[in-house]
């Protein structure tokens, strides 16, 4: 045989190893998240396969796991998503990034209220304010999807559009001038009673500590517990931490006490315990995490508390207009973006950020007081169209009331702008986002049910080879916990 | 894309790289020279200031700051058959925006090029590296002028400057134009690999009148079978120049068809572009661009269009051979979808540029 075709017979059969080929789809799911993982699946590879794991096996997670496809699908208006008679790109508000339904929760003022807030700012920075108004509504029909009786009362696209009526008339009231309030009532709203009620049980009993903590005669006093913190779910578990990360705790807990606006005596950061905590988060499940139990007030080990300890990223498309960043480091920009999108600066005294070993971190107080919205709660008289519409409501007043802020050193005007684009037919408005995040939930429910499909074929790092172990330092193999790869 | 088609643009390199010598028949060996190597740096400086002025945002609706947008130093060595050639650029070490970089976002160098090439015969050239893609570094060369902006084969991410890869090139006798097959990576020098798939690229020049008045105009056709993402998406380009590529006046229209963009092998982009630079008096320099991108070109027209249209004007004096300045005015138009898609990019960019060229 000649060489020309010696050679392409080889060729043939080196490509010809090839698995089956995706749909155009799949291959853009796949291609657009693996993009957005790049660094992490080459470097902790076995944590985001189990992230991955996670998304293929819940719709849910999958959407809290994949705003980068969210990210892609506006820009390549995927499902006709990027579309709007009401679109304003500039200026941008002070933006939640990634404000699902499972991204609010309760926090505990400095006053020791509770109130309904955003608890995640991962994704924060400033964008156009439909990409946030329809992240939002978009999980709150795909919400309906999944937990309300299928062909019952409850309509995805009437529970989005509820959400958007309230956003729409609260921002032309903020606009007008009407102060920004807080959600500590959940009077009307049997979800949010329901999460008020849990969280204020568990403030009063300060359940955390019996449930993170065991309790030793001595001087040793508490400590957190070790193993699987649920024994029905094998991910959620507490860990040796890494030595260099134990090592830096002092430092890190001095750079996260600086950031505080009123930080406690250098006594009460004495660290009694730390450890490294598995399982927590979706998009940020392959992150660092870990519980670091302080002294407290006192000698006593009722008052001792814990810290979580969430390594931060970037957010995705920050820097969208000018100057292209606000925020001097990523801790920073959590922090200024919390403090001013809460409805008060103080709704959670203890949120801080540090840096520690290259890494940024953010720190907050782990309460079982704080408790999240969950979709599992939403059942029964929970998961009735009265009550998610009156939850989308609320939520939608609420991402009003974030839009409205200003970063004092940076004001946009954003809210006066946004109340002009959206205008009096707030009716037309409502309809435009109910039809369209209905429309859309029903694609990233199509997106999950595929996304195990695509891993079987691509396999569970998408494709994309991690580095050689060898790559990385044996103290960064350390800090990173890495899990070994699926068989 | 079916494995046999994926593996179609490899095949056909291979066959035909190894069948070099074939092509090379007609050829023959470049002189030998004086057998000593030759060195040829190079250095291409763009610095300046620039004001930008949205359409939409209040306070930030303007913003202005210092700028380098090209920084090039080049090193071309020749011996006997052999040539090598390196270019470094600087490069911002985040994307705008981001909050991690190497030293902050401290200006970095980064290659733009590394090639190694070997031309056993005249007519035959192969290189392997980090080598330039066919169409992109054509364009920028007959235009010759960065401060208007990157052309909108760039701007509109359907092409990169330079990949990984190898390359075949054949001139035709008489100066008539080049053919030129490449393999590449195919995520651009920007990115790394993703994927099996390799793109091939395939380019034909065409010089219709050589040696005579009209030995500038040119024409270029460029067909890339790619792909992207770890998904194996479809990113195929074709892409047609016409040029006029003199020292005193250059100009080209160029257009460029994509099968598949952005990780979405269904998605379609048109891009055009036409370029005028002229000097009409010795020393003073002008030159213009108008480009349009546009996504999804089968969509009714309307509020579903996705559309940008740039502009931009240039003009400048040769205060020495090397150095020249140069006052911009640049225009970026998006539909109201496209605005979505590149948030704030409606607004006037005003510059003013210092470029050093050697």
């Amino acid at each position: 045989m000649s060489r020309p075709l010696l050679s392409a017979a080889f060729v043939l059969a080196l490509v010809g190893c090839d698995a089956a080929p995706l749909s155009v789809r799949d291959a853009e799911v796949a291609s657009v998240l693996a993009g957005a993982d790049d660094a992490l699946l080459r470097s902790r590879p076995g944590l985001v396969a189990a992230k991955y794991r996670i998304m293929a096996a819940d719709p849910y997670a999958f959407l809290r796991g994949s705003l980068a496809l969210y990210r892609h699908d506006l820009s390549t208006n995927h499902g006709h998503v990027a579309e709007s008679a009401y679109g304003l790109s500039a200026p941008m508000p002070l933006s939640l990034g990634d404000p699902h339904v499972e991204n609010f929760g309760l926090l505990e003022a400095s006053d020791g209220t509770l109130a309904l807030e955003p608890n995640d700012f991962d994704a924060a920075d400033r964008f156009p304010y439909l990409w946030d108004l329809r992240r939002l509504t978009i999980s709150l029909a795909l919400t309906v999807r999944l937990v309300a009786a299928p062909g019952g009362p409850t309509q995805p696209g009437d529970v989005a559009a509820a959400a958007a009526r309230a956003y729409a008339i609260d921002i032309r009231a903020l606009a007008a001038g009407a102060p920004r309030t807080r959600l500590s009532d959940p009077a009307g709203d049997v979800v949010l009673q329901d999460l008020f009620e849990r969280g204020i049980e568990d403030l009063e009993s300060r359940s955390e500590l019996a449930e993170l903590t065991l309790t030793a005669d001595g001087p040793d006093g508490r400590r957190l517990r070790r193993g699987l913190l649920d024994p029905s779910d094998p991910d959620d578990a507490l860990e040796s931490l890494p030595a260099s990360l134990s090592d830096a705790l002092p430092a890190l807990l001095a750079d996260y006490a600086a950031s505080l606006a009123a930080p406690p005596p250098a006594a009460e950061w004495t660290v009694l315990d730390a450890a490294r905590l598995r399982g927590s988060g979706i998009a940020s499940y392959p992150r660092v995490r870990a519980l670091v139990l302080v002294r407290g007030p006192t000698d006593a080990s009722s008052d001792d508390r814990i810290l979580e300890l969430k390594e931060l990223g970037e957010a995705p498309d920050s820097g969208l207009m000018p100057p292209y960043g606000h925020f001097a480091d990523i801790p920073s920009r959590v922090l200024e973006m919390a403090h001013s999108v809460w409805a008060r600066p103080d709704a959670e005294p203890w949120w801080g950020g540090a840096t520690a070993l290259g890494l940024p971190f953010q720190l907050r107080r782990e309460s079982e007081a704080h408790k999240g919205l969950r979709l599992t709660r939403l059942e029964g008289e929970r998961a009735t169209p009265e009550a998610l519409s009156t939850l989308a409501a609320h939520l939608g007043s609420r991402l009003a009331v974030i839009h409205a802020a200003e970063l004092a050193k940076a004001p946009e005007e954003a809210a006066s702008a946004i109340a002009q684009v959206i205008g009096a037919d707030v009716e037309a408005f409502a309809t435009e986002q109910g039809t369209l995040s209905a429309h859309y939930a029903a694609l990233a429910q199509e997106d999950a049910a595929r996304f195990g499909a695509v891993l079987e074929a691509l396999g569970p790092t998408l494709g994309v080879t991690p580095e050689s172990p060898d790559a990385l330092s044996a103290d960064l193999r350390a800090l990173y916990g890495d899990i070994p790869l699926p068989e | 894309m079916r494995d046999w088609q994926r593996a179609l643009p490899l095949t056909l390199f291979v066959a035909l790289g190894a069948s070099g010598p074939a092509f090379a028949a007609e050829g023959a060996k470049p002189e030998d020279g004086a057998g000593a190597p030759r060195v040829e740096p190079g250095l291409d400086v763009l610095a300046g200031y620039s004001f930008q002025l949205a359409d939409q945002g209040a306070p930030s609706r303007w913003y202005h700051e210092f700028a380098l947008p090209r920084a090039l130093a080049s090193v071309d060595a020749h011996f006997e058959e052999a040539r090598g050639r390196l270019v470094v650029e600087a490069v911002r070490s985040a994307e705008k925006g981001a909050l991690v970089g190497v030293g902050g976002d401290s200006l970095l160098l980064r290659l733009r090029e590394a090639r190694v090439g070997y031309a056993p015969w005249a007519s035959v050239i192969f290189d392997a590296g980090l080598i330039p893609t066919a169409l992109l570094p054509a364009v920028e060369r007959i235009g010759d002028h960065p401060e208007l902006g990157p052309s909108i084969l760039e701007d509109s991410g359907l092409y990169s400057f330079a990949d990984m890869g190898v390359s075949g090139t054949l001139a035709f006798p008489g100066e008539r134009g080049q053919l030129t097959l490449s393999l590449m990576n195919g995520e651009g020098y920007t990115s790394p690999e993703r994927n099996r798939g390799k793109n091939l690229e395939l380019t034909g020049v065409w010089t219709p009148l050589p040696r005579t008045a009209a030995a500038p105009l040119s024409g270029r056709v460029a067909y890339v079978m790619g792909s992207s993402g770890t998904g194996l998406s479809r990113a195929d380009r074709l892409a047609a120049l016409v040029a006029w590529d003199a020292p005193r006046f250059g100009a080209g229209v160029l257009g460029a068809y994509a099968w598949g963009a952005d990780d979405d092998g269904a998605r379609r982009v048109v891009v055009g572009e036409t370029f005028a630079r002229a000097e009409p008096a010795p020393r003073v320099l002008f030159a213009a661009r108008a480009s349009l991108e546009l996504a999804d070109p089968y969509a009714p027209a309307g509020a579903t269009e996705d559309r940008v249209l740039r502009a931009s004007l240039s003009a400048g004096y040769r205060l020495a051979t090397p150095l020249e300045v140069f006052l911009v005015a640049r225009r970026t138009s998006p539909s109201p979808l496209a605005e979505t898609r590149e948030p704030a990019t409606a607004r006037w960019d005003f510059s003013t540029f210092a470029r050093f060229q050697l």
